[in-house]
């Protein structure tokens, strides 16, 4: 009975490493190590904060948050989960 | 202010993130009256300088960039601990106000730690042209502290920031807001602070007990550390605080520190909402297209190469001139001075020994100051952090990341910054590796004997070939050495990494000139000081004791110098060696050069200066590069290969000593010394067998 058909249903939060480039995703957890968290969020990749993959092939992302521009390497992207916004 | 604090200089911190312009605020205020520290290089030691204002002395420090007052590398320890340690009169934090969100981060936690602070709003002509409006005064109000809103580059509210230096200082001003966490993580802040205001810890530390409170929550390492040297009842007090963050992870669902963080996070976005407009969107993101191109999974590599190619190339040929006067210059000075002066023990020491030793060197310095330029535009642009990602994905093969490739590319210009940079690798066993390594990156110390000897025996325009051929091989022996250490002795994962990469600016005349002088100029010192030194003790070496004369009767003039050098001490050092230098094709002069510039890399072109200037039995003076042409020892091939044993042997005691610093045991520089040695020799080897067999 609460089943709002209108609304898209909710998207799988999926690791950054895997998020569609150029599209912006919306940090959900962090995953990893307290510092690693910790760190994380000082450099912006707090839960709620978009981000968008900018570039990428096989090395680190190039991603923006907080308007700026971060590479980040491959196993940190992993650490990191979002979903897409719509 | 009294007439005693005025005594006393105002100390004023410069901090903030890293690219936020930070250095150049630092250079605005203090002009050239600043004290680089020992190396030239990025901001890795704190930087120090004076500036008097208004009757007041004013001792600024410039401090690592930091996005946190929790270290996460080194570097940030650094900053931290001056702040934390040794209390300044004052913090400026250094803004970048066209990303001033990301920025302000850091700000929020120097207000936490309620102390005097000032927000330096730099670059708000850039933010500006993006389109945004800051009301600074709004913001002031709304973060309890000063906002001076400036332009480094040109000294736009320069003023205005000095006054509020030393009227905070004076008045001892501290932020007049709390940041408020909210309901969920006040009362445990607050009670985490009574505890500790109970112990009294606040007069013994002299930091705010709130700051504390908040570190604790958030599990800083340092702090926790620091209250168990202090206190007795720490554990105590840690028991509470564990619960506490049971507690918080419990009806938050988050870690206590990323909810702190998320509150932080959300004091700035409310602030800025209020008090930043946005009034038009750029059309054209530029750092985005120059990314899209530079970073390319096809072209980045090869755009990245050519840029390298074209550093070289232009060090050689713009420099070749210049050199060629300074050269003159020093031949004429040689030739004046052996006139002046009677023959005998002086006039070899000035002629041979000083002229002949310090000239040699200083005659590079316009291809070092070139290199050093093209090292500051490199740097100055922003490209330099993107070289980490073009270069990341081959960096994994060989067990390193991208942010290892920053420190070796430093390593270009000197290998002593580049050591000290490899504090902001986080990661203990790539911090070592790339330690390791970065001296096989080819320094600008290292970069006279390679114009000299290629000068000698290739035409210019195969020379600049050759020695970027040099570098190169470097690069590889970097790579194959990595490979090794991180498939042996530091084996493992790569830990993960974030690293800002700063928005694309063109470099500003006066930015340039003063990186590129700083560096210039420490080379110029180098050479009047510790080279100096080395050139008397060699030539000491190579001239004591003399033969007696009944051994140098019958000696032509041409027999007499060659004898005179064998039968002294650098001579017999050298014989003794001389099986090992044979197998490469060196003889006793290139020994004992090889050996001098164990001190540094330059000495082995002052020693050659010297031991061919006391050659020249005919006493006219011809330069160092023709004297070499016309030694029956040397071809390109010999060359070549002393190039190669120069550029992997012992980088130099400057670097010997930070590694022993940064490592903290005598292990890591002897292992250094080592293998660095060993693998000359093989590689020298190899070369000159090689060479030999393929006919060359």
């Amino acid at each position: 009975m609460f089943g709002r058909t209108d609304l898209p249903p909710l998207q799988p939060a999926l690791p950054l490493v895997s998020a569609a480039p150029g599209r912006p995703h919306q940090v959900v957890e962090l995953t990893g190590g307290r510092g690693m968290c910790r760190h994380l969020t000082d450099m912006g990749f707090v839960p709620g904060a978009v981000v968008t993959v900018m570039g990428g092939h096989g090395g680190a992302l190039i991603v923006t948050v907080l308007d700026s521009r971060l590479m980040v390497s491959r196993g940190m992207a992993r650490r990191i989960m979002v979903r897409p916004l719509t | 202010m009294s007439i005693s604090e005025q005594d006393q200089p105002i100390v004023v911190a410069l901090a903030g993130n890293p690219n936020s312009g930070k250095t150049t605020v630092f250079n605005s205020l203090t002009g050239a009256r600043q004290h680089v520290g020992n190396y030239p290089g990025v901001t890795v030691e704190r930087k120090e300088g004076h500036a008097d204002f208004d009757g007041h002395e004013l001792h600024v420090v410039d401090l690592p960039g930091t996005y946190s007052l929790t270290p996460y590398s080194l570097e940030e320890l650094v900053a931290r601990n001056f702040v934390i340690d040794e209390r300044p009169d004052v913090v400026v934090d250094v803004v970048d106000a066209s990303n001033l969100e990301r920025n302000l981060y850091l700000a929020t936690q120097f207000i936490e730690l309620d102390i005097p602070v000032i927000i330096a709003l730099n670059m708000i002509d850039m933010a500006e042209a993006q389109g945004l409006r800051i009301d600074a005064e709004l913001l002031t109000q709304l973060f309890g502290v000063p906002i001076i809103p400036m332009v480094a580059t040109t000294g736009f509210g320069k003023r205005e920031l000095l006054e509020a230096m030393v009227e905070v200082t004076a008045e001892r001003t501290k932020p007049r807001v709390t940041i408020s966490f909210g309901s969920e993580l006040e009362p445990h802040i607050a009670s985490v602070t009574e505890k500790l205001d109970d112990i009294g810890l606040d007069d013994q530390m002299g930091i705010s007990p709130r700051w504390l409170a908040i570190k604790l929550l958030e599990d800083d390492a340092e702090v926790v550390k620091d209250l168990r040297e202090r206190i007795p009842e720490a554990e105590e007090l840690l028991e509470g605080v564990a619960r506490a963050r049971r507690h918080i992870k419990e009806i938050l669902g988050e870690d206590p520190e990323i909810a702190i963080g998320d509150r932080r996070y959300g004091f700035i976005a409310g602030a800025c909402r209020r008090a930043v407009v946005t009034v038009k969107r750029p059309k054209v993101d530029i750092t985005g297209l120059i990314d899209d191109i530079v970073t390319n999974r096809i072209v980045g590599i090869p755009i990245f190469l050519l840029l390298m190619w074209l550093m070289f190339e232009m060090v050689f040929t713009l420099g070749e001139p210049p050199m060629g006067w300074i050269e003159a210059g020093f031949e004429w000075l040689g030739a004046v001075a052996a006139a002046w002066l009677p023959p005998g023990e002086l006039q070899s020491l000035i002629v041979d020994g000083i002229i002949g030793g310090v000239g040699g060197v200083l005659v590079f310095i316009p291809n070092i100051l070139l290199l050093f330029l093209a090292i500051a535009f490199i740097e100055d642009t922003g490209y330099m952090a993107r070289t980490a990602f073009v270069v990341d994905r081959l960096m994994h093969y060989i067990g390193l990341h991208g942010k290892s490739f920053i420190p070796m590319l430093i390593g270009f210009g000197c290998t002593v910054p580049a050591v000290m940079a490899t504090r902001t690798i986080d990661d203990e066993k790539n911090r070592l590796t790339t330690m390791l390594v970065a001296p096989l990156m080819s320094c600008s110390a290292r970069l006279p004997v390679y114009l000299l000897l290629a000068g000698a025996f290739f035409a210019p325009e195969i020379a600049g070939k050759v020695i970027f051929g040099i570098y190169l091989l470097g690069v590889l022996l970097a790579i194959l050495v990595a490979l090794v250490l991180r498939k042996s002795l530091f084996s493992g994962e790569t830990t993960p990494f974030v690293m800002e990469l700063p928005p694309y600016r063109l470099p500003t005349l006066h930015g340039l000139l003063v990186h590129t002088w700083e560096r210039t100029w420490l080379y110029i010192k180098k050479a009047g000081t510790i080279i100096l030194v080395a050139s008397i003790i060699v030539w000491f070496a190579l001239t004591h004791p003399a033969p007696p004369p009944e051994l140098s009767a019958g000696d032509s003039p041409e027999q007499a110098p060659v004898h005179a050098a064998a039968y002294s001490y650098a001579g017999r050092i050298s014989k003794t060696l001389e099986p090992l230098l044979r197998p490469l094709g060196f003889d006793w002069k290139i020994g004992t050069s090889l050996i001098a510039g164990f001190a540094a890399k330059e000495i082995v072109v002052a020693t050659m200066g010297t031991v061919y200037s006391l050659d020249e039995a005919d006493e006219q003076d011809q330069g160092l590069r023709e004297a070499l042409q016309s030694d029956p020892q040397f071809d390109p091939l010999v060359a070549v290969t002393l190039m190669v044993f120069v550029l992997i042997y012992v980088p130099c005691l400057a670097v010997i000593a930070v590694v022993r610093k940064e490592t903290n045991s005598w292990k890591w520089p002897l292992f250094l010394i080592g293998y660095t040695c060993a693998l000359a020799w093989i590689v020298s080897f190899i070369v000159y067998q090689g060479g030999r067999l393929l006919g060359f």
